[in-house]
């Protein structure tokens, strides 16, 4: 049992429970406890691409065209965008992990603003699909098949920028619990299951962005 | 892992993120959801082995994430099968 008396338990964020052997233990489990939050996230997210495969199957025309609508710039801005943050938050585990946590802060904090950058461009995309009368529900400019595109199009890329908030709000926590060194070396496992659930966020970018920006049949 | 393998990851990241936006302008036909799929799950390999520690984790981490995507590759396959065939 942790005793708070001591210097180096006070204040600590996440200390060694009763029923764990050592921190290391409790920090493996609560890793493992990750994996399979995300495994569910990923059966989530999953079973709507499985329902953009299947509508892709049915109207392939339709969908390739209306991929042409979406900008692919800015979509793949954010790809490097994400995938710069995934970079970033793996270098800040990497640095507590090495009892670096004033670098750790930095990176984490860097991490969390590249999120609010993507959704900023994110934000700015759905801004100007609805001055171009692009709403979920309708086919935007194209033929009736459409209109299941540009719903599952708002549904998951909405979806997935509700985790990206999420991430950002988690992240920019942990940059303050870096700060206040309540993370630390000794138990760095916390800081590395957010970083886990952000590099999920990632993925799932990388496999929205060929369904709703790279794939519209050959320019 | 070292910052440097890290790094590394990172620019092999890019690099496959480059090709597949050159890629979608090449006149692939037919090979255009293989092509963009592929390197979709190489880039997501590189994250979760190197980034995420897959390479580190026990076998149980490991584990759900192989079920998870098996799971979702039927799901997947079973659905778009399900359209192919219909009259």
């Amino acid at each position: 049992m942790a005793n708070p008396a001591l210097p180096a338990e006070r204040g600590r964020a996440f200390v060694v429970q009763d029923h764990f052997e050592s921190i290391e233990r409790q920090g493996r489990t609560a890793t493992l406890g990750m994996w399979i939050f995300l495994a569910s996230e990923i059966l989530f997210f999953g079973a709507l691409f499985a329902l953009y495969a299947a509508y892709r199957v049915r109207s392939p025309a339709a969908f390739a065209d209306a991929v042409q609508h979406n900008t692919l710039y800015f979509g793949s801005l954010n790809t490097a965008v994400l995938l710069t943050s995934s970079f970033l938050v793996a270098l800040g585990v990497h640095a507590v992990r090495h009892g670096a946590e004033r670098k750790a802060t930095k990176y984490v904090l860097a991490t969390a603003v590249l999120g609010v950058v993507f959704l900023s461009i994110k934000g700015y995309e759905y801004v100007e699909h609805f001055r171009h009368g692009i709403f979920p529900g309708t086919p935007g400019h194209g033929a009736a098949d459409a209109s299941a595109f540009w719903t599952l199009y708002y549904l998951m890329t909405g979806l997935h920028a509700l985790h990206v908030t999420v991430g950002v709000v988690v992240l920019f926590v942990f940059a303050l619990l870096l700060r206040s060194r309540r993370v630390t070396a000794a138990a760095p496992h916390s800081l590395e299951n957010a970083a886990l659930y952000w590099h999920l966020v990632d993925i799932i970018w990388l496999f929205l962005w060929p369904c709703f920006y790279l794939t519209d049949g050959g320019r | 892992m070292t910052v440097a393998k890290y790094t590394l990851v990172y620019v092999a990241l890019l690099v496959l993120t480059g090709l597949t936006f050159g890629l979608s302008f090449a006149p692939v036909g037919v090979l255009e959801w293989p092509i963009a799929l592929g390197i979709a799950a190489t880039k997501a390999a590189l994250v979760a082995i190197f980034f995420m520690h897959l390479s580190e984790a026990s076998a149980a981490h490991r584990f759900t994430v192989i079920v998870a995507v098996l799971l979702l590759a039927t799901l997947i396959l079973l659905a778009v099968g399900d359209v192919l065939t219909r009259a």
